[in-house]
């Protein structure tokens, strides 16, 4: 296999921190070079140095075997190279053609025509197997949809050098398929690909080499064939995990909280029971309500009826301020969009939801709101220079402590997890796992949504799975499987042809 | 049960632990874009001074400066609360008016002074109360809500005020036809204008509401991500509204001012203050895109605003090519911070 | 039917009233009634259409023009105006709908003299006669003008400050406005006799307040900051005036500094009894009311009228004779 690319020696610092320092890559045609690291380890970074929106300040980028500079983002392209981020890239008002040829569209005189643009669309999508329309909104699309435009859009560049950012973090399995068959099909044609993702699980379906990155050390590159999970970790985390989950027994009490016939036009819920100390799973696939239902607990959402039990008392859950007045915390799937304030400073938004018991006399008490995010830095280890950083700065998985510390501050009873550990590296998700066992030992009920199989299985003492807005099983930690969940979250009864490919 | 000292788990004396020193980059950058607005004040005071032989800084004239940015300054107040929401109150200068004419016209029906005042206060919160209804309620952008209520609020003026001034002036009272004219022109020591005193005062109590209290925490938690701040617990609709009410009340404070200091309120008075209010709010560092600002910066941006008018005046400027300056000040300080938030944000 | 001929006869009446009593041309009987679409029964509708609708200034040629109305009988004015005088568009858009909405004359005071032009003209070929007051347009499209020659205005301005200064000096100018066809006017008779009649006084500059008398009290005091031997203020409006009283006020400099105003309003009345306005230019707003309705009418029913330019004039009152009875008169007109 030749050589695509080359990168020798990078280094990279922003102010107070090295971000890179003298990492080497090499890349193959038609190869999928998976990097691994924590959060933070400087993944991101060298790939947004070889797309040109950082500069490294030394080492060299070969292309072949030609030295090149990459000033900015045109000129990667021009020079072949893609990058897909995690946030996509897309305008949602416009056609999906007209974000794949955006400001470069096949033109007729002074005027775009769309009827050759629409045409070349087509072609694109369907070499990729994708049946989608050239003439869709990108905002009418599922977020799966969105990333295969994303990925179409690239080869519309003639893109030799594809960098994929946590593609399957937001997918579900079946659509984890298509991209991989997608990737397949782009292997064939010789594309190389950097693949950053965070759930080893998936890399052995399509990756070639490995390489380890660690606090911006490069760490390590190995055949994948050669090198186990453990291995890996060990190298990503630079000591020894003796298990994805912490080992524990929980201890569960009486029946904490209590929800019935929670009921909205997206969720129908006759009855959820959750004991004190006990996780419960809440899995399923996209879209089956899952996160509504947690919204219509929480009082985010209108439902038409609704309710709630806390330790056998009936209490109103009318609004999101009553919600957190008994003891109820709901954190979100979607961090940036709507769990953190990200502009404000970390202490800010630790103390986000906590306003009101930091005031003296009417007013904020700065003392003990510094104390209390000190106390919440230290505890759950979150990188920041100051917490008078800005959270935007800031990792995922830091980002992801901070909304976590923002609901420990509540004396909180019932908390709701939303996908907790979604683009976060396996060293802080780890950590999450064992906060969620210490909040267990205090007695609080714990529901879990989560659409990562093997966490849903690993953490659960019960796993509830839904279906079209309803609860469709119920599985003890002993019966549940992979198998098992899948099944129920398809509806048994009609033979959904995704889910007999993914069980 | 407080999961605070038993969930956490032990701090492990590690690094990150370390690494927390109290100053920070980010408090030094917020010090020094502080200190940028300011800088620019005192440059600018020091360049009229010299430019204007000494009279700029004589010290009438600095306080006679102070009176000129009063209102505009009173108004900045309550727009830096709506703008840090990430709204804003264009109907600001209507609502200057309206204050102003409805505090003349209970005095001129006989109503005593205190109560004048307490009525055309009240009169602009409501007139903010109804932006907050439109805004939060009936969920129009704040840009229009607020350019449709500023045609009516103007239009109450001129009703209230049948399309002629106020007159206070000609009251036969002449004690509160004085104590009228002291609240917006008089001095106290012999030469503090006493509405000066007023916004100083204002503004202490506003900054210590904007930085020191919940309310103030869950403003700039709306302006940073509304969605965030509400599914924290915090009632955006509460807050929004009373960003509002508090901007309408502060409009008619500055309207009232207005009224008294002539002893007279005009019904088109106030027109194209919401302007002037939004231009030194931002001046100070606010970002009409919500999340950040501050009192004390505004306090400053109107004193920029103010300098610049009085010194160009001083130092005999044409009046066309003040215009011109000033428009220029504004475009580059809003440029200047827009570069300083990129510069944070590449951090 | 007697309606009609009751119209007829007060037309007639106050025709002659105006244009003098040459008969040459018969007053044409029924067919020489409105080109509009009316029938001779119907009420004449004359839009007024003023620069701003919220002064006493503009109040006052309202009220006159309604007497008149009411004088005549079965003519029906109706005030319009932006809301300030500097929204030429909105004045432009509001004659428009004047003609869109069939009126049978208008009487304009026109915010801008060159953007009023083509509304006048598409009232006239619309066959509605225009009557400008108080400011004109530059092209001589409209059927008659009749307002204060501002010029001449400015200038009786000018000559009250020379004496009021001891004819020597400095002095400052607050205007209302930039570019108001008006404000320019005044502006030049002042400068221009103070220029060619008094060369020992010195105009130390022009500020523009927008007719916002708060504006107007900044820029005085920014002018008596400015200059020292600061002798008198020419406030070129009412807000203007009043505004840099309230000034020259604050400062206890009212027996130094003469203040000069033009209009008329509650608080220049005030102004002139305490002292703080030395004297104003009083224009003849009910004057411009009242003949422009009446020659409106005139012209709707056909006749011709002698000259198109009528200056309205203007009285200068003072803070020694605003009390003698015929100027009191003319202040509460």
């Amino acid at each position: 296999m030749a050589e695509l690319l080359r990168m020798e020696h990078i280094s990279k610092s922003f102010p107070g921190v090295k971000a890179l320092s003298d990492v080497s890559l090499t890349l193959n045609e038609g190869e999928v070079h998976a990097l691994c690291g924590e959060n933070g380890a400087g993944k991101s970074t060298l790939m947004k140095v070889l797309s040109g929106v950082y500069h490294a300040e030394e080492g060299e980028i070969f292309i072949g075997e030609e030295q090149v500079t990459i000033e900015n983002t045109k000129k990667a392209q021009e020079l072949g190279i893609s990058i897909i981020f995690q946030e996509f890239n897309l305008c949602s008002q416009l056609s999906v053609a007209d974000n794949i040829w955006l400001d470069r569209q096949a033109k007729r005189g002074p005027f775009v025509d769309d009827r050759k643009m629409y045409q070349e669309t087509q072609a694109i999508l369907e070499d990729l197997g994708l049946h989608i329309s050239p003439k869709a909104l990108v905002r009418s699309l599922s977020v799966a949809e969105q990333q295969m435009v994303e990925i179409a859009k690239a080869i519309s560049f003639h893109s030799k050098i594809l960098v994929l950012d946590e593609p399957t973090a937001a997918l579900t399995e079946s659509e984890i398929d298509r991209l991989f068959a997608i990737i397949h099909k782009l292997k064939e044609k010789g594309v190389g690909m950097f693949y950053i993702s965070h759930r080893l699980e998936e890399l052995a379906r399509i990756t070639d080499r490995v390489s380890v990155i660690r606090d911006g050390q490069y760490i390590g590159t190995r055949n994948y064939a050669d090198v186990t999970i453990d291995e890996l970790v060990q190298m990503m985390v630079g000591r020894e995990l003796t298990a994805k989950f912490p080992a524990y027994e929980r201890k569960l009490g009486p029946v904490r909280f209590e929800a019935r016939n929670v009921k909205n036009s997206k969720v129908n819920v006759k009855e959820i029971q959750v004991r004190a100390g006990e996780i419960v799973g809440l899995a399923g696939l996209m879209g089956a309500g899952r996160t509504e239902l947690a919204r219509a607990i929480f009082g985010a959402d209108r439902t038409e009826s609704k309710e709630i039990f806390i330790d056998g008392k009936q209490v109103p859950v009318h609004s999101i301020q009553a919600a957190i007045k008994n003891g109820v915390g709901y954190i979100t799937e979607d961090r940036k969009r709507d769990g953190l304030a990200l502009n404000m400073t970390v202490e800010r938004n630790i103390n986000l939801a906590h306003i009101p018991e930091l005031c003296r006399a009417g007013l904020i008490n700065d003392v003990q709101a510094r104390d209390n995010a000190r106390q919440y830095i230290e505890s759950l280890r979150i990188k920041t220079p100051s917490m008078k950083q800005t959270v935007q700065n800031l990792s995922g998985g830091n980002q992801q402590k901070i909304v976590l510390a923002k609901w420990l501050c509540n004396d909180i009873k019932v908390l709701i997890f939303d996908e907790p550990t979604r683009g976060i590296d396996v060293g802080a998700k780890y950590e999450v796992y064992e906060l969620m066992n210490r909040l267990s030992d205090n007695g609080v009920a714990i529901i879990m949504i989560s659409s990562e199989l093997p966490e849903v299985l690993g953490m659960s003492d019960r796993v509830l799975v839904m279906h079209e807005g309803r609860i469709t099983g119920e599985l003890d930690r002993e019966e549940a499987t992979q198998e098992k969940i899948l099944r129920l979250a398809a509806g048994i009864r009609d033979n959904d042809s995704d889910m007999r490919k993914g069980a | 049960m407080s999961i605070k000292e038993k969930a956490a788990p032990r701090a492990v004396g590690t690094k990150e632990a370390q690494k927390l020193k109290p100053v920070s980059k980010t408090e030094l950058g917020e010090f020094i874009q502080k200190f940028m607005a300011f800088g620019v004040l005192l440059l600018l005071i020091i360049l009229f001074g010299v430019l204007s032989q000494g009279k700029f800084v004589a010290v009438n004239n600095l306080l006679t400066v102070v009176l000129q940015i009063t209102p505009y300054a009173i108004l900045g107040f309550g727009l830096t609360f709506v703008l840090i929401t990430g709204g804003t109150d264009l109907s600001a200068g209507s609502v200057v008016g309206f204050g102003g004419i409805i505090c003349a016209k209970c005095l001129t029906m006989g109503w005593s002074l205190p109560v004048a005042i307490l009525l055309g206060i009240s009169a602009g919160a409501l007139a903010g109360l109804i932006n907050g209804l439109v805004v939060t309620k009936m969920n129009v952008t704040p840009f229009i809500a607020t350019l449709g209520t500023q045609f009516a609020f103007r239009g109450l003026t001129q009703l209230v005020g049948q399309g002629k001034p106020v007159s206070v002036q000609s009251l036969a009272d002449k004690d509160l036809v004085a104590s009228f004219k002291f609240i917006g022109g008089g001095t106290l020591f012999g030469s503090i204008p006493f509405p000066a005193v007023l916004m100083l005062i204002l503004a202490v109590v506003l900054g210590i509401v904007l930085a020191k209290t919940a309310f103030g925490r869950r403003l700039y938690a709306i302006g940073s991500n509304e969605d965030a701040a509400r599914l924290s617990g915090i009632d955006v609709f509460r807050t929004k509204l009373m960003a509002y009410v508090l901007c309408g009340a502060t409009s008619a404070m500055a309207g009232i001012l207005l009224a008294a200091r002539l002893a007279s309120a005009q019904s088109n008075a106030g027109q194209g203050y919401e302007l002037e209010g939004i231009a030194a709010a931002v001046i100070g560092g606010t970002s009409v895109m919500g999340g950040e600002g501050g009192i004390l910066g505004t306090v400053i941006g109107a004193a920029v605003m103010g300098v610049l008018r009085n010194g160009l005046n001083l130092v005999k400027v044409d009046a066309f090519v003040q215009m011109v300056i000033i428009g220029g000040i504004i475009i580059v300080g809003v440029w200047y911070d827009t570069l300083r938030r990129k510069k944070q944000n590449n951090l | 039917m007697k309606k009609i001929i009751r119209m007829f006869l007060t037309l007639a009446l106050s025709a002659a009233l105006f244009v003098g009593c040459s008969t040459d041309t018969p007053a044409a009987p029924a067919g020489g009634t409105p080109s509009g679409n009316d029938g001779g029964g119907d009420t004449l509708k004359i839009a007024l259409v003023t620069k701003m609708v919220d002064s006493t200034y503009w109040q006052t040629v309202k009220k006159s023009a309604d007497a008149e109305a009411q004088k005549l009988g079965n003519v029906e004015v109706t005030h319009l105006g932006p809301p300030t005088e500097a929204d030429i568009d909105k004045q432009v858009q509001i004659v428009e709908t004047c003609i869109s909405d069939q009126y049978d004359g208008i009487i304009l005071a026109a915010c801008d003299k060159d953007a009023l032009i083509e509304p006048v003209k598409k009232a006239k070929d619309a066959g509605i006669p225009v009557v400008m007051i108080d400011s004109g347009i530059s092209e001589d499209v409209y059927d008659a003008f009749l307002a204060t020659n501002n010029v001449q205005a400015g200038a009786e301005c000018a000559k009250l400050m020379a004496e009021l200064v001891g004819d020597s000096g400095d002095v400052a100018i607050v205007n209302f406005a930039a570019g108001t066809q008006t404000a320019v006017d005044r502006e030049k008779g002042f400068t221009d006799e103070i220029k060619n009649n008094h060369p020992n006084i010195n105009i130390v500059g022009v500020q523009y307040c927008d007719s916002d008398p708060t504006k107007a009290a900044n820029q005085a005091t920014d002018f008596i900051s400015a200059n020292p031997n600061l002798k008198g203020i020419w406030g070129a409006n009412d807000q203007s005036a009043v505004g840099v009283a309230q000034a020259v006020t604050e400062k206890n400099l009212t027996d130094r500094i003469a203040v000069v105003g033009f209009d008329n309003s509650d608080d220049i009345k005030a102004g002139l009894a305490a002292g703080t306005i030395k004297g104003t230019a009083v224009q003849m707003p009910s004057a411009m009311g009242s003949k422009g309705v009446s020659l409106v009418v005139d012209l709707i029913n056909g006749k011709t009228i002698g000259d198109k330019n009528v200056d309205t004039g203007v009285t200068m009152v003072t803070s020694e004779n605003y009390q003698e009875p015929e100027i009191d008169a003319i202040l509460n007109q």
